[in-house]
């Protein structure tokens, strides 16, 4: 935790100043997950890294997580090799806070399949990265550069029946990077609810 | 040992908590659909408002919710003939939280619609008006609602009219930014991190009256939300900056909103934006 608190300092007074960009590097962290580990950004240099925001109680998240949306984007990529870090910054008492025990009751009961879910109940990791809303989704390439942030897709509604037909910004962003082209949608404007940072 | 034994009981303690949830939370907010006129003539147009009332605290959003949230939407069902124009929004009010700044109404408000009834229809009968409705209310929390709009509206030689609900359309009309009027004259500069809105005024009004300016934009990504907007009386001419959103990825051709006055005034803006700078130049 001290970690990411002196790494967001330092980013923080280095870069967050201009705010969080696409072709930027993407800032560094370290972070304990559900189950204890701890994750460092620099570790996953050489694959693509996925940050998905995330909170339980939010209808924005419910629509892709009761739908399975969430679960089989996350199974199809990380099966294509990419780290996938779900990352909760609800403050305690806060709306989607959770302990430990709970992200991983969670995380099987929704048969979700991250690569790790990240505690953020200080909102380090958050602020860090701008996150917004849940979901709020980043994408960060094998060279370490940020190449999408926003939406998931492009129905910002809290509808389950909007999944199906929406064009998903996150899949088209990793699809075409993987294939050697340019993402073609680098920044759209994330939806969801907001991210319940401590006040 | 200890410590595991209490730990446990917490985590049991927790899934009790969580187990006497409600299944469905509470409703924090209701909408309730206007007709301006219980009878109205064939060939006439009338109006009709979609009423909000939210819990205290509690909150709606604008047509562009700002940095989180969704806007209501509704899918209106009418007999063959029966036109209904698009949604107007009353100014909203800038509503901060600790991620960002979302636009939208607490406690009352109407979004209110024209509705024009074809010269076809008989006298005697009825129109059945009918409104899929989903909003969704905030406050630490937001619940996404749905309500079925219903209202039947006669059809008669004689109009007539709802008097609650007229006076409460009409409320809400006075609410609906105007069109700028012609002692206003606005222009949109960028720069390589804001946009400015100059405001000159003709020599009949002063603008020292003008003591708090806010815009709202209605394209997301135009600008930073959560940014303060400043206000300067530059000699006569005032000048808002509104600080530009770091997802802008090509400069913004127009600057298209709603400029609230001291407070109370409210106008549609849609000024062209001069200027060489066309956005946040990338670090290398």
């Amino acid at each position: 935790m001290k970690n990411l608190v002196l790494a967001a300092l330092f980013v923080f007074l280095t870069q967050a100043v201009f705010g969080l960009r696409v072709g930027d590097p993407a800032p560094s962290f370290t972070a304990s997950d559900s189950h204890g580990q701890q994750h460092n950004l620099a570790e996953y240099r050489g694959k693509f890294v996925v940050l998905e925001w995330t909170n339980q109680g939010c209808p924005f998240t419910k629509k892709h997580y009761d739908s399975g949306n969430m679960q089989k984007l996350q199974r199809y990529w990380t099966g294509k090799g990419v780290i996938w870090l779900t990352v909760i910054s609800s403050a305690p008492g806060a709306q989607g806070y959770v302990t430990a025990d709970q992200e991983n009751d969670y995380l099987k009961r929704n048969n979700a399949a991250p690569t790790a879910a990240l505690l953020d109940p200080n909102g380090d990791l958050g602020h860090l990265y701008g996150a917004k809303t849940t979901p709020h989704m980043f994408v960060i390439n094998p060279q370490g550069q940020l190449i999408y942030e926003g939406a998931i897709d492009d129905r910002p509604t809290t509808d389950l029946s909007d999944v199906s037909g929406a064009t998903n910004y996150l899949a088209l962003a990793l699809e075409q990077a993987m294939a050697g082209k340019p993402v073609d949608t680098t920044a759209t404007r994330s939806y969801g609810c907001s991210v319940k940072y401590a006040k | 040992m200890r410590a595991i034994l209490f730990a446990s009981m917490w985590v049991l303690a927790s899934a009790i908590a969580c187990s006497h949830a409600p299944k469905d939370p509470p409703t924090r907010s209701k909408a309730i659909l206007l007709l301006e006129q219980s009878a109205a003539e064939p060939g006439t147009q009338t109006r009709i408002g979609i009423q909000f009332e939210t819990d205290k605290d509690w909150h709606i959003y604008w047509k562009n919710p700002g940095d989180s949230g969704e806007p209501p939407r509704v899918h209106w069902q009418l007999p063959e003939g029966v036109t209904v124009g698009a949604l107007q929004w009353p100014a909203p009010m800038r509503l901060n939280n600790t991620a960002g700044t979302d636009y939208g109404y607490e406690g009352s408000v109407v979004l209110l619609s024209a509705l024009d009834i074809p010269a076809t229809v008989q006298p005697g009968s009825n129109l059945p008006i009918t409104g899929d409705l989903r909003w969704l209310v905030c406050h630490d929390t937001c619940i996404p609602q749905r309500a079925e709009l219903k209202a039947s509206m006669r059809i008669a030689n004689t109009p007539t009219v709802d008097n609650r609900a007229h006076a409460l359309l009409d409320a809400a009309a006075e609410r609906i930014p105007k069109p700028l009027p012609d002692s206003f004259h606005l222009m949109a500069t960028s720069t390589p991190d804001d946009l400015r809105l100059s405001i000159a005024l003709n020599s009949k009004i002063s603008s020292s009256t003008i003591t708090h300016a806010v815009f709202f934009p209605a394209e997301p990504e135009q600008i930073d939300n959560a940014a303060p907007q400043k206000l300067e009386n530059a000699g006569g001419v005032l000048r808002l900056e509104l600080k530009k959103s770091d997802h802008l990825q090509r400069a913004p051709e127009h600057l298209n909103g709603v400029l609230v006055l001291n407070a109370q005034d409210s106008y549609q803006v849609e000024v062209p934006i001069r200027g060489s700078t066309a956005h946040k130049e990338r670090k290398p």
